[in-house]
């Protein structure tokens, strides 16, 4: 292993969420969903969380990409500490933490075109600043994830949703990412467009080493994909390991039963 | 038991009625689990929903016939349709908790379900509707009996809306994608719920999905839909493990179930066509590797297939290419038709036998 930090460190981090209260005189309650992460993900590393619903795999994401707060010092980005950051180093989390969503159709703005959609973040991270070079990297973006330069004008409603999720990534990786968080990004999709979304994130692992956060509830895709994989079961990691070892000898009660009730 | 002969069915599209499912003709017997496997598209939930006569005001039936037990119920007068919806054919949807009133008890439901169709005496009713519970898998039937939806969790409304749907002991339960919304876990207890109903009380089962490893599971009988057209039916061995038709067999290599880790998926390039833009010859012949100029002018009729493997079973394997995949003693393809200018031809193409 290497001397270096690790792109993102979680460290006992606890989540709860208020709930409302019962009665006006009566204390507020708090649902737990967190309890005691800890989780590292390493530069070019594919890290796969499987859960169902409800066992705050989304949460955890959520908190890694900076979309929910998490307690001061749980969670680190090569070394400092979220709330620490400031000022470049902010703006460099902030470019190399990128998210895609499961809906590819919701997560794109209607009123945009294509170009527009992935010019934006580029523009908004300052990596490139004349429109010429911004529209050329869009195109090398487009290329990258499989899609023809001609749908730079199209709108998301005239594309399918195989190709609104490639477009979801190419927005992604338009600021040049260190990681991207895949909330159950292919879990919307047909399976035969599926495959080919998979393959594409296998392959910009392999071209541009992204490492990835890949949350699912589908234990094939995950098998599949990850390097190492994490079960999450009511807030807690119960097992991680590398993927086969675990999917070979799960040890916790949960992960056995998952993987016994996959068909 | 239910005979489909030739059921075409229409969408309203751009104010004209365009062809959303081509003729199809297949047979349901009772203890019978069926398969229906299509992506989003396919017509899958549109055949379900025209078995059930609930098609949307943007649907109708362009032709065919749909008979149970003889009669015909495409042509069923208003009055007779409560002997039939609900009672002989029952419908599950895919997500349980819509399907459920959130201000009644579910054993009011139940009761309601129970009595719309029966004039049973009240006492008579709750001992039938608490059995119901029982027979579905839920432990303690007298707290669900009480409980209001948000009381119970995701897989024991699954349960209680399968119970409304089996008070009655229908002919056929179609399940429309009815464990896609539930935790893994909980998915694989309701599909041994479906393979206890249908082999215990001999019902025939419709079960529809694009999740390939669930229909594996508990499916006899497998038909592949695709855009609008039936591409292949048969038993479950023949269709998963021995496919004909170019379709399943890119279908099988795409998911990562059949394909060990590391390996390169084989996705299907191009997307499910619009049904705006149906192209006139076999529907998936814009993205099949062995399409020629025929597939693309002409539609493959269903025809059975001359497979060695099948004689024996009484389920006939059906498929409806010009060019079907062609194996030796062995499985392994051996296709004379691989078009050249398919990327990676055919050749690759060696289905694992699966483990069940």
């Amino acid at each position: 292993m290497s001397s270096n930090p690790p792109l993102i460190e979680v460290k006992g981090l606890s989540k709860s969420f208020a709930l409302p209260r019962p009665v006006l005189w009566k204390p507020a309650q708090a649902l737990q969903v967190l309890r005691d992460i800890h989780l590292t993900i390493q530069e070019g590393e594919i890290v796969g969380l499987v859960g169902e619903s409800g066992s705050g795999k989304s949460t955890l994401g959520e908190c890694i990409g900076g979309l929910q707060t998490a307690p001061p010092g749980t969670i680190k980005f090569r070394g400092t500490a979220l709330e620490q950051l400031q000022g470049a180093g902010l703006k460099e989390y902030q470019r190399s933490v990128q998210y895609v969503f499961q809906d590819p159709v919701e997560t794109l703005n209607p009123r945009y075109t294509v170009e527009q959609i992935i010019a934006e973040p580029i523009r908004a991270a300052g990596l490139v600043k004349q429109p010429k070079d911004i529209r050329e990297a869009v195109e090398q973006l487009l290329q990258d994830v499989g899609l023809d330069a001609a749908y730079m004008k199209s709108r998301p409603a005239q594309l399918s949703g195989g190709q609104c999720q490639r477009v979801a990534i190419a927005r992604a990786l338009s600021t040049k990412p260190a990681l991207l968080i895949c909330d159950e990004a292919v879990s919307a999709l047909d399976l035969s467009v599926q495959a080919t979304i998979l393959n594409l994130l296998g392959e910009l692992r392999r071209k541009y080493r992204i490492s990835q956060l890949f949350i699912s509830h589908d234990l094939h895709v995950v098998k599949y994909l990850a390097d190492r994989v994490a079960v999450i079961h009511q807030g807690t990691i119960v097992e991680s390991g590398h993927t086969e070892h675990v999917f070979k000898h799960p040890e916790h009660a949960y992960t056995q039963s998952l993987i016994s009730s996959a068909l | 038991m239910l005979e489909i002969q030739d059921l075409s069915l229409e969408l309203y599209v751009d104010k004209t009625w365009k062809p959303a499912l081509r003729p199809l003709t297949f047979r349901l017997e009772p203890g019978e689990i069926t398969g229906i496997i299509g992506e989003s598209g396919s017509g899958k939930s549109l055949l379900a929903k025209a078995l059930m006569n609930i098609l949307p005001a943007r649907a109708r039936v362009a032709s065919g016939s749909i008979r149970l037990h003889g009669t015909e119920l495409l042509s069923l007068p208003r009055h007779r349709f409560r002997s039939v919806y609900g009672r002989q054919l029952a419908y599950i949807f895919q997500n349980p908790a819509g399907a459920l009133n959130p201000l009644m008890r579910i054993g009011d439901q139940l009761l309601d379900a129970l009595l719309a169709h029966e004039e049973v005496p009240r006492k008579e009713a709750v001992r039938r509707a608490l059995k119901a519970l029982e027979e579905v898998g839920i432990s303690d039937p007298e707290r669900v009996f009480r409980a209001y939806p948000h009381e119970i969790s995701g897989g024991m409304k699954q349960r209680a809306v399968i119970a409304c749907a089996v008070i009655h002991e229908p002919d056929l339960l179609i399940a429309d994608e009815a464990t896609t919304a539930l935790d893994a876990t909980i998915r694989k207890q309701i599909l041994d719920l479906f393979l206890v109903l249908s082999k215990k009380k001999r019902m025939s089962i419709l079960y529809i999905s694009h999740d390939i490893a669930a229909v594996q599971y508990v499916a006899d009988k497998i038909m592949v839909l695709y855009g609008g057209m039936l591409l292949e039916t048969g038993a479950r061995g023949d269709v998963l493990d021995r496919p004909l038709h170019p379709y399943t067999a890119d279908l099988l290599q795409a998911v990562p179930y059949h394909v060990k880790p590391g390996t390169k998926l084989a996705g299907i390039p191009g997307n499910v066509p619009p049904i705006t833009a149906k192209p006139p010859g076999c529907i998936y012949a814009p993205r099949c590797g062995y399409a020629t100029e025929r597939c693309k002018e002409d539609l493959p009729p269903m025809v059975v297939a001359e497979d060695p493997s099948t004689a024996a079973d009484k389920i006939p394997h059906t498929h409806a290419c010009f060019h079907p995949l062609l194996r030796d003693s062995l499985g392994k393809e051996t296709h004379l038709n691989t078009n050249p200018s398919s990327p990676e031809g055919r050749e690759r193409y060696v289905q694992q036998p699966a483990a069940h």
